[in-house]
């Protein structure tokens, strides 16, 4: 009897124990991972646009809820009772939001629900206390993405939100990096594109559980630490980045704020009306191909995406009657680009020998610009009454004397182009595509290689792809023929030329740095936590232009005209403050730039403008391209003076955080009643503002001026003085206007 | 120089005849026992909370009321109690007919009573009970003829319907073997054992038919005939098995039983106690446990040699029935080679009535070993041992 049970005891102890300890060891034992933080994203001075936060996150638990068995009317009741919690503690939701956060299908029956994120602390009390009121309702601490400057970059930065079954089965994260559901991921801009830097990897805690699934106590022997993500060190600039945002913003503002123009054809009627549903603006280094800042407007919040976007906010961000907001309009934007496109349609003529060949005169000789254009190939017809397609115009017709190749750019002499578009299709000598492959060369329809998602790659007609455009899908492009005029208004940028405004800019740093193109950077350094470079982004050379020295001198001298002879298009922008411009100081940093004034039918005209300086050795290439707002010359190239002058004598103020911009608005009320207090003219307005009452816990005014919101110190004579600035401006456009 | 085989007529003459094994075997065991009920149901000591001693005092009061009992028992002397068998017999039916009525019920077992603090099962010390009335029953003649037998096992009858009646499947299974071992013991013939085979075979026919086995225990029986049969009660099994091969040559060392630690061998302070033994202590442990039960099994089946009567030779008998089966069935339902019914293992199971049970009749054994000269003064015949001497 003894001898059959230490046989079977020797058996199971030593025999076979192995198996048994390996099992014994999962038997106890689970592992949790850790969640490591997620890098952080910084502007070219280190300064820290992108980190993590902890928040306060109010959840629910369905399956706690449903074992509580509340009647209907009671879930309702209670399910109300947390909506007045949640709005106590200062976030804004209604009944239906949590009911639709509750039933988000994503989350298992047993999970937490996030609710609302940032609640106040006092909700983990109240809620903690209650758990037979508000069964399955937990308030705990989490850590979240925090996007210091707010909706400042937001497009370049991109968000964050939980991976999708496409991304959870089709990436291909690096070892330890693995996805697990509902892991927040990047899903636009940086964070997507640097995903895998960013990530971090997990750690894990290896847990002793008993049979109830309790845990016993933690294996700190077997605890693995987590590994920050790497910090993505960005080329941009923060300050320049929120002085272009501003700027553009302003700029909006102001093309809105214009009355639409009357119909020079038809008196009677006006002109569509300055919609301006937005913009965007880039600015490069030329010399090595970085982005310094891109702004597209309208712009979003990535603040909001912590919680996830609910569904009416994602709708709201990617309606188009919104203006898409979400749409980074810098990369993705496609628009022609008028008369800037006019450099590369030179570039053509030079490098191709058309001028001095058959009806084009040396591009040093001058001859006036009779204000319209009639094609040759209609042979000899009535000048004043042509027949249709035969007549190309100047805007409204201007007509300009002595021109040559150098004043046709500073002054935008579009006839003197089209001749050459006509010249360059027409004459057997010429390459039909002459000029769309010098666009090629610049990186005009091309993606530029910025290393952002979804960038779009604009588009060059030529005979070739407009006839297999159209074998391809006759019914949305109907037209496969190339004809001429085609040509010609090609040479103008107009027709079906689009670009985006990073390519234009990169073409413009093209021509700026000499001939080399670079793929844009947006991203310099790639550093771990304590500092180390982990990869570096150089300059990423693509080819290069040969750009012959005596056209790029003529050209300069041209472009350079643009803005500081009076005869250029955007002289009034860079010596008047009347025209929402700026006195440019142009003796010692000079500016070439070149106006576009793109037509839209049925709508106004997208406003443009690219620039590069000083002309000798130039720092910074810009472009700004405003939808719907007018000639060039009127708004974007107003904004490039203002963003530039700044930039180029170092004066570009220090961009706030969202803290500071939030406390800065809470705090506009009471300064203008403080103003109006200390400037006496509005007495009885006073008693209605009174600035000594605020509501408890809200902004706090003291008499030399100062306000207090959550922390933030606001000086109202400094928001005051920024505010009127503004109202000047605006008040100015309406008089001149 | 003193001659201690000489009688010393200063002192009482059954002091002089004390077995010290016995009880230092007993109390060495049960030490153990305390330590790891203590092992079992300490659960880990964490900052918030101390380890748990609960179990811990009440086993060592225990082990200290079962020694008490145990000089009582000796003291008292089987004697004594072979003149009241009729009347201890009636109070065991009694006790077990009434925990039918007034017990408490838990998982479905109707097995104990509430006496203050503590539980007091009545079928533990029927066990004892029921050796002693089979032993004086069977130790009245030579030979027991083929209607003393029935007798006997009529008389074990009464008990064990009652058990079966709670219902508690592990303890009639103790009977049924203490009353196999003494008639075996006690002058079983060919014939006899060929009887006793037919009416056990009917038996378990009729439990197994009948509804008085509880689904539950069919299942525990089926998943030792075939492990795939029910996840849920193969579980205890996996576990102990998992437990014990966890210990290895030396153990995992005491209170460092991972599987003891996170509770996952059910009834681990109880019915599966040696899992801890095993894990904690591996095979060196379990052998040593097994060896010191080992010892003092051999030590009451040689007390049983030694009886001057064949009363006190069939009471040492059924203690060694009790016990070795106990020990076998709880060992063995451990490591998998019985199937698995609760039983106690002797002195180291926590429970109160199972370490008074054990510690009485160990105790009777010790009167037997202490009062085995007696029997010349007050019987005629001499034992039959000497006979053969």
């Amino acid at each position: 009897m003894f001898a059959a049970l230490t046989a079977r005891l020797w058996y199971l102890q030593v025999m076979v124990s192995e198996q048994a300890v390996a099992t014994a060891r999962s038997n106890i034992t689970r592992v949790i991972p850790v969640p490591a933080p997620r890098g952080r994203i910084l502007d070219a001075n280190g300064r820290v646009l992108v980190g993590n936060r902890t928040t306060t996150v109010l959840t629910m638990n369905r399956h706690d809820l449903n074992e509580a068995a509340f009647t209907d009317d009671k879930v309702r009741l209670m399910l109300t009772e947390i909506a007045v919690e949640i709005n106590r503690s200062g976030q804004l939701m209604k009944v239906a939001d949590v009911e639709r956060a509750l039933s988000d299908p994503s989350y298992g029956r047993y999970d937490d629900v996030p609710i609302a994120h940032d609640v106040g602390g006092e909700l983990l009390v109240f809620f903690g206390e209650r758990p037979d009121r508000f069964p399955g309702v937990r308030v705990a601490e989490s850590t979240v993405r925090s996007y210091l400057y707010g909706d400042l970059a937001s497009h370049v930065l991109g968000w964050v939100g939980s991976v999708n079954d496409f991304e959870l089965s089709q990436r291909r994260p690096p070892a330890g990096k693995e996805y697990r559901l509902r892991d927040r991921i990047g899903k636009a801009g940086v964070e997507l594109m640097f995903e895998n830097d960013l990530r971090g990897t997990a750690g894990r805690k290896v847990v002793e559980i008993d049979r109830l699934g309790e845990i016993v106590r933690e294996r700190g022997d077997l605890f693995v630490p987590p590994v920050p993500g790497d910090d993505i060190v960005l080329s941009l600039d923060v300050d320049v980045q929120y002085l272009v945002e501003r700027e553009l913003e302003r700029s909006i503002h102001l093309a809105r704020s214009r009355e639409p123009d009357q119909n020079p054809d038809d008196p009677s009627r006006l002109l569509p009306a300055y919609d301006a549903p937005g913009g965007a603006v880039v600015l490069m280094d030329p010399m090595v191909g970085s982005v310094v800042a891109m702004a597209s407007y309208p712009s979003y919040d990535p603040n909001e995406s912590i919680g996830g976007f609910s569904v009416d906010q994602w709708a709201e961000l990617n309606d188009p009657a919104n203006n898409l907001p979400m749409f980074n309009r810098a990369i993705q934007g496609e628009y022609a680009p008028g008369s800037t496109f006019k450099l590369f349609t030179a570039h053509a003529a030079w490098h191709e020998g058309v001028f001095g060949v058959g009806a084009i005169p040396a591009a040093d000789v001058e001859w006036d610009d009779p204000g319209s254009y009639v094609l040759r190939a209609c042979g000899d017809v009535d000048p004043t009454d042509p027949p249709p397609g035969c007549r190309y115009r100047n805007a409204g017709e201007k007509k300009y004397d002595r021109v040559d190749l150098i004043r046709s750019l500073t002054v935008s002499s579009d006839v003197y182009y089209y001749r050459i578009g006509e010249s360059i299709y027409t004459n057997p000598r010429h390459p039909d595509t002459a000029i769309q492959d010098a666009a090629t060369a610049y990186g005009l329809g091309l993606k530029s290689g910025v290393t952002l998602p979804f960038e779009q790659d604009g588009y060059l007609p030529t005979p070739a792809n407009r006839r297999s455009r159209h074998e391809e899908n006759p019914v949305a492009f109907p037209e496969w023929g190339w004809s001429t005029g085609d040509n010609v208004i090609t040479a103008i940028g107009q027709g079906e030329v689009l670009v985006t405004p990073l390519q234009l800019a990169n073409a413009f740093a093209t021509f700026a740095n000499g001939g080399v193109r670079f793929a844009p950077n947006v991203v310099s350094r790639v550093v771990t936590r304590d500092g180390t470079t982990v990869r570096e982004f150089g300059p990423r050379a693509l080819s290069t232009v040969d750009i012959r020295p005596a056209f790029q001198s003529r050209v300069l001298q041209g472009l350079a005209g643009v803005t500081a002879d009076e005869e250029g298009t955007a002289y009034w922008a860079f010596n008047s403050e009347a025209t929402d411009g700026v006195y440019f100081p142009l003796e010692e940093f000079s500016v070439a730039g070149k106006t576009g004034t793109a037509e839209v039918r049925g709508k106004a005209d997208t406003s443009i403008f690219a620039a590069f300086g000083p002309v000798e050795a130039p720092t910074h290439t810009f472009v700004a391209i405003l939808e719907e707002s007018g000639f060039g010359s009127s708004v974007a190239a107003p904004l490039a003076a203002r963003v530039l002058e700044k930039v180029f004598q170092g004066k570009v103020p220090e961009a706030p955080l969202a803290a500071e911009r939030y406390a800065r608005s809470a705090a506009l009320p009471l300064c203008v009643a403080w103003h109006q207090w200390r400037s006496g003219d509005t007495l009885d307005r006073l008693e209605e503002a009174d600035p000594s009452s605020s509501e408890a816990g809200g902004p706090v005014l003291d008499a030399s001026g100062q306000v207090v919101v959550r922390g933030v110190q606001v000086d109202c004579e400094d928001l005051i003085e920024d505010v009127l600035d503004v109202f000047e401006i605006v008040s100015t456009v309406e008089e001149t206007g | 120089m003193v001659d201690f085989r000489r009688p010393d007529y200063d002192t009482p003459r059954v002091l002089r005849h004390v077995d010290f094994m016995l009880p230092v075997l007993a109390l060495v065991t049960a030490g153990i026992g305390v330590l790891m009920v203590y092992s079992a149901t300490r659960g880990p000591a964490t900052d918030l909370r101390p380890a748990e001693t609960f179990f811990l005092g009440r086993q060592a009061r225990a082990v200290g009321v079962g020694v008490a009992a145990m000089a009582l028992a000796a003291w008292f002397g089987h004697r004594r109690l072979e003149r009241m068998i009729w009347l201890v017999h009636g109070v065991t039916l009694a006790a077990l007919g009434a925990v039918l009525v007034f017990g408490n019920e838990v998982k479905g077992s109707r097995s104990w009573f509430q006496v203050a603090d503590s539980q007091f099962q009545p079928s533990e010390l029927g066990k004892v009970t029921l050796i002693v009335v089979l032993a004086a029953w069977l130790g009245r003649t030579e030979t027991p003829s083929i209607p003393r037998v029935l007798m006997a096992v009529l008389l074990a009858a009464g008990p064990v319907v009652l058990i079966v009646r709670q219902p508690d499947l592990g303890t009639v299974l103790v009977y049924v073997a203490i009353v196999a071992g003494m008639v075996f013991v006690g002058g079983l013939k060919g014939r006899h054992l060929l009887v006793l085979g037919l009416l056990l075979a009917s038996a378990v026919v009729v439990v197994l038919e009948s509804e008085v086995l509880k689904d539950y225990q069919i299942r525990r029986l089926m998943v030792f005939v075939d492990e795939e049969t029910n996840t849920e009660a193969s579980y205890n099994l996996e576990q102990a098995e998992v437990a014990i091969g966890n210990g290895g040559l030396t153990g995992r060392g005491l209170f460092q039983g991972t599987q003891n630690n996170s509770a996952l061998v059910p009834e681990q302070q109880t019915d599966f106690i040696f899992t801890v033994v095993a894990e904690e202590t591996g095979f060196v442990g379990s052998a040593v446990v097994l060896g010191l039960v080992g010892l003092l099994l051999f030590r009451v089946w040689r007390i049983g040699q030694m009886a001057d009567d064949r009363f006190g030779m069939l009471l040492s008998a059924g203690v060694f029935s009790m016990l070795s089966f106990q020990v076998f069935q709880s060992v063995g339902m451990s490591t998998g080679i019985m199937p698995i019914t609760g039983i106690p293992f002797p002195l180291v199971s926590y429970g109160g009535s199972s370490l008074l049970a054990t510690c009485l009749a160990l105790g009777l054994v010790q009167s037997v070993h202490m009062r085995r000269h007696e029997a010349l003064g007050r019987r005629v015949e001499p034992p039959r041992r000497d006979q053969r001497a």
